[in-house]
């Protein structure tokens, strides 16, 4: 069976930068794979590489088997990938629902008669309601999305990637910024979200919430992979450990 | 109603429509436009110019002129898709001011002249009346209402509204932010290219002047001043600047400083607008009904 999605041999230079070079990895179906590394180690332009806001210089990026190459984001997102952000972004003016409603609208942004479709309608509000209520947050619908605390910011845009239907969500750090117990709800939340059968990709810095959530781990370093494996075998490696840590004697 | 209260009353429904129409681009979509008057100018020259070169009737020049518009609408679109902010408020001047020059230096528009002689509306031969004229552009101005109220309903208006709060999280939320972007500068650019026509064929001439940068100015403070992003907001926005010069015409020494005072004081204590979303006025218009509800 083939891969969700297979990062084959994929570069990204900006002018002489070498953010990422030559980096390979697949994700299976089901999974939780986490993508960790130094602070510029390519992890986040590796995904705005796979959601299409940044051309790859050369490789291919493998969605279901499609090549993702040539997309740009709205259509890799219609294609079911949802993401969130490391500093969340969410429609700040807008009500809570009315965020979540943006993304549902994701097949109706085609063709004309679609677009100019009434969208408040009860099929819709009630799938915005069913997603906000999954992710915990149904209280708050009417509320301006900007006056939300953070650690709800980022279950708002968990909600917003749901809508799109995704079978794979990319988050990037979702713990970063949180209290002990807010990162819990949402480690939680990631959990039954993997288990109701969506495909997770996420960043995250924060290793004890690696470790708990990822079967298997990449680690990028200065836009190279130097590691891939279940979360024992990298917290023993080497070079994972010289490349957070500096070499020993270097010091 | 007297004939100077009816061209009173016409000149602001145009004004209205006009302030509707940049409220699109620039209030639901969030593109900042300096240069909206460029887009009347091409409705007025276009209307003008088919009725008096090739004798079209009015029912004519005013789908002409929309659709001509909208047309260039897209095409002036393309250059401001690269650029945001502060810069395309300065590529938006800049059409603005290039269009104004094409209408003023190439001789096939009638250069300094302008468009002249150009014809009333006429139905089964009688010329239509000043009051009739009224009617017909309120007509048009109820036409804008509802478009904009079916746009601001619809899923693209949410498309709209999704690229104005964030172009990045639009586009991971499935919008494609380049078509959405052209559909708001051809439909905000199609309706100033209707109220061109209305006000090419009530004024029967229209020069270059008519249509340069400080018009822009005046149609963007009306949406401003009202409380951008609301439907209500440019209407009530372009009835009462439309009517700030009529109204101050006794102290006619004095007319722009009370109307640049106007726009300073209100943007110094309403900066949402006088109807705008959370202005004082509706804050309490809104507390006032919840509380007679309860």
């Amino acid at each position: 069976m083939e891969h969700l999605l297979e990062i084959d041999a994929i570069s990204k230079h900006f002018g002489g930068l070498k953010a990422l070079e030559n980096v390979s990895f697949t994700m299976d179906r089901g999974e939780i794979l986490g993508l960790i590394g130094p602070n510029g180690a390519g992890k986040t332009t590796l995904f705005n590489l796979i959601t299409g806001r940044y051309p790859v210089t050369s490789g291919t990026i493998r969605y279901n088997g499609k090549d993702l190459s040539g997309m740009g984001p709205s259509q890799v997102a219609a294609m079911g990938i949802g993401r969130t952000f490391q500093i969340v972004r969410p429609f700040a003016g807008l009500t809570v629902i009315t965020n979540v409603m943006i993304a549902l609208g994701v097949s109706h942004y085609a063709g004309f008669w679609n677009s100019v479709s009434r969208y408040r309608t009860p099929a819709s509000l009630k799938a915005a309601r069913k997603i906000l209520a999954r992710v915990g947050i149904a209280g708050y619908a009417q509320q301006k999305s900007e006056n939300l605390p953070l650690g709800l910011k980022k279950h708002l845009e968990i909600a917003r990637a749901l809508a799109l239907r995704p079978s794979l969500i990319l988050l990037d750090e979702p713990a970063g910024g949180l209290r002990k117990e807010e990162m819990d709800r949402l480690i939680g939340l990631v959990r039954e979200i993997n288990g109701e059968g969506t495909s997770v990709l996420v960043i995250e810095h924060n290793m004890p919430v690696v470790m708990q959530l990822c079967k298997r781990i990449v680690v990028l370093d200065h836009g190279t992979k130097i590691a891939e494996g279940p979360p024992e075998a990298i917290r023993n490696n080497r070079q994972v450990v010289e490349a957070y840590l500096g070499r020993t004697g270097d010091a | 109603m007297s004939a100077y209260a009816m061209t009173v009353s016409i000149t602001i429904g145009i004004y209205v429509i006009l302030a509707i129409s940049l409220n699109i681009i620039t209030g639901y979509a969030g593109q900042i436009s300096l240069g909206h008057a460029a887009f009347f100018g091409i409705g007025a020259y276009a209307s003008g110019m088919l009725a008096t070169r090739l004798g079209a009737p009015f029912f004519a020049c005013l789908p002409f002129a929309v659709v001509v518009t909208g047309a260039v609408g897209a095409i002036l679109g393309i250059p401001c898709l690269r650029v945001k902010e502060d810069f395309l408020a300065i590529t938006t001047m800049g059409i603005n001011f290039v269009v104004q020059a094409i209408f003023l230096y190439i001789p096939f528009f009638g250069g300094a002249l302008g468009i002249a002689n150009i014809p009333a509306p006429s139905i089964h031969g009688a010329e239509m009346t000043k009051s009739a004229y009224l009617a017909m552009v309120l007509l048009f101005v109820l036409f804008a209402i509802l478009v904009d109220g079916w746009l601001t309903r619809s899923w693209a208006g949410l498309a709209l509204a999704s690229i104005r709060e964030d172009e990045t999280a639009a586009e991971m939320s499935g919008v494609n932010i380049t078509r959405f972007k052209v559909v708001a500068f051809v439909l905000g650019s199609a309706m100033a290219g209707l109220a061109g026509s209305l006000y090419a064929h009530f004024m029967s001439f229209i020069s270059a002047a008519d249509f340069g940068f400080t018009e822009s100015i005046v149609i963007l403070s009306m949406v401003v001043f009202g409380g951008i992003g609301t439907l209500r907001g440019p209407i009530i926005g372009a009835i009462i600047l439309g009517l700030a010069p009529e109204l101050f015409r006794p102290v006619l020494d004095y007319r722009t400083f009370v109307y640049g005072t106007m726009l300073v004081l209100l943007m110094r204590f309403q900066p949402q607008g006088l109807l705008g979303l959370d202005s004082f006025i509706v804050r309490n218009a809104k507390r006032i009904f919840t509380r007679r509800a309860a």
